[in-house]
């Protein structure tokens, strides 16, 4: 769907030039989640203007939907935009407009009719929640609203791809869960491909089947979510997973507290952890044997919500799904 | 009125400025606001990224804009005559106010458009919009309350411009203040027309924060 194909970029700067990818190789099929992480200024927002040719390469092959950006005139390259979504960290929304005519741009743009136009926009904004703000204007609108606005304006031409480019970064972690659920309804019900640049580790974690760990304009890690992570190798990719999963822990302090079906419960005075079966980290006392962690967080909140065994089931079940589990 | 001028001729004085003015201000708008637009696109970084027009126009309008208007004004007297065929009266004063206002227009416009969001721009690209669409679709509605405030700061400046364009027989406000007011030593007179240009001025400023409020909504 995505291919990216040796692509270099390099900013010529006066005095010097900087590189911003250097030998970028991606793969991103179609119906992926593919999550693309990094700390900021890892290339990350180059990388995915690439894949619209916001920014152009340096050298290499941008591939999408079978073409190959690089070879097509400007009038082709625009058409293939239209196939292309993208949504923004900052929405991008013209604030001048009402959500209906911003979400009715791109038809506008394609000289779509008018009643056409209407249903159409009608129908995104049901889709996205929104059917009663067609008539606000941006400014009345929050956060996680005008993302889903933008989102709506992303999918008006049918996209085959939605770029998302740090597009739950302005958002409070609540608004995020709900625009991340929102994506992953897109990338069912319509199919669509979506590339997801993010810094932010349970973005990956929540929807994501496929990642990229992106250090210095370099893909450092690439894989499914659960390999990647699960065995992270680069120091990057470890500082990602210590975001979510607390492994700095000295291990003496760890005790099972629990097991079931080959599933360990194990908790210190600050953490409560979920283990499944095999080897993970060192903070894992040696027999335990577990192969992913797949929740941590303080017991008083676990202990508030979700008895031991009930986690224990929980993380059965999404070990049998292969997903992490989300509580 | 007063025995030094009639009513008659502050009613024409009037209708000449703001003949000079909206003259000069529509047709100077429509050279100033395309190229206070190239101005934009062709700078580094545009969507028609063209260092070489970028900077003759850069140049040029900045050569212009260093004139004073009454410099400018009889510098361009073989220019003013060759468009109206004469060098004196209210039309002959009209292209010198032309010459000194588009250039004005295209930084003010410059200004005004540079001040849009480039990110809003960057949708638009990713959407797929000609250059033309952007403009339209995109720039020139976000920019459009800033525009009116531009241009609202350059009817102002005209005005100020066409006081000196009595020196050119030009007419109008400033001329009855200097011909009438000055140099017969008729304070009355300056007083009238201040008072006429202040209550211009208010009213221009006050209209044109009016619209560009509507149009900026909250």
């Amino acid at each position: 769907m995505i291919e990216l194909q040796n692509v270099h970029k390099v900013y010529a700067g006066k005095e010097k030039s900087v590189a911003a990818l250097t030998g970028i190789n991606l793969k991103v099929e179609q119906g992926d989640i593919f999550g693309v992480i990094g700390f900021s200024g890892a290339g990350k927002s180059t990388l995915i203007r690439t894949i619209n040719f916001l920014e152009r390469p340096s050298s290499g092959h941008v591939i999408v939907d079978n073409k190959e950006l690089g070879s097509l005139t400007s009038k082709q390259l625009r058409e293939a935009r239209k196939r292309i979504g993208m949504i923004f960290q900052n929405f991008n929304l013209l604030d001048s407009k009402t959500v209906f005519k911003n979400v009715a741009i791109p038809l506008i743009l394609n000289g779509t009719d008018k009643n056409q136009i209407a249903q159409r926009v009608h129908e995104l904004l049901t889709f996205v929640g929104l059917e009663d703000k067609a008539d606000s204007y941006p400014s009345e609108l929050s956060g996680g609203q005008k993302q889903r606005v933008g989102i709506a304006r992303a999918l008006a031409t049918n996209p085959s791809v939605l770029l998302c480019d740090e597009a739950t970064s302005a958002l409070d972690p609540q608004t995020t869960a709900s625009i991340l659920q929102l994506l992953e309804r897109i990338n069912r019900q319509y199919n669509i491909t979506i590339l997801i640049i993010t810094h932010e580790m349970h973005v990956i974690k929540n929807i994501c089947n496929r990642v990229a760990v992106m250090e210095n304009g370099e893909i450092i890690e690439q894989g499914n979510v659960l390999d990647v992570f699960g065995n992270p190798q680069a120091m990057t990719t470890k500082n990602f997973v210590s975001t979510v999963i607390h492994d700095e822990v000295p291990p003496i302090i760890w005790t099972v507290s629990a097991t079931h079906r080959g599933i360990a419960a194990f908790s210190n005075s600050n953490l409560l952890g979920i283990a499944l079966k095999s080897h993970y980290y060192s903070i894992l006392p040696k027999n335990l044997m577990c192969k992913s962690i797949y929740y941590l967080l303080p017991p008083q909140r676990c202990k508030a919500r979700r008895s031991t065994t009930s986690l224990l089931n929980c993380a059965e079940q999404s070990h049998r799904l292969n997903k992490p589990i989300i509580l | 009125m007063n025995n030094a001028i009639t009513s008659d001729q502050v009613i024409q004085a009037i209708q000449e400025t703001l003949q000079m003015v909206s003259i000069s201000l529509l047709v100077g708008a429509l050279i100033g606001i395309p190229l206070g637009l190239l101005l934009v696109l062709t700078r580094k970084g545009g969507i028609l990224k063209n260092s070489a027009i970028f900077s003759v126009l850069n140049n040029i309008i900045n050569i212009v804009r260093s004139l004073p208007f009454i410099i400018l004004l009889v510098a361009i007297v073989p220019f003013t005559k060759f468009i109206v065929g004469s060098s004196i009266g209210t039309n002959a004063a009209i292209v010198p106010l032309i010459v000194y206002i588009a250039p004005y227009i295209a930084r003010l416009v410059e200004n005004s458009v540079l001040e849009v969001d480039q990110g809003i721009v960057e949708a638009a690209e990713a959407m797929g919009a000609t250059p033309l669409q952007i403009i339209w679709h995109f720039i020139l509605p976000e920019a459009l309350s800033s525009l009116i405030l531009s241009l609202t700061t350059a009817t102002i400046g005209l005005i100020g411009a066409t006081a000196m364009a009595g020196t050119v027989g030009g007419g109008g406000i400033g001329d009855l203040a200097i011909s009438y007011g000055y140099e017969r030593f008729n304070t009355v007179v300056i007083v009238i027309t201040v008072i006429i240009l202040i209550i211009l001025v208010q009213g221009i400023q006050t209209l044109g924060n009016v619209l560009a409020r509507k149009i900026r909504r909250q």
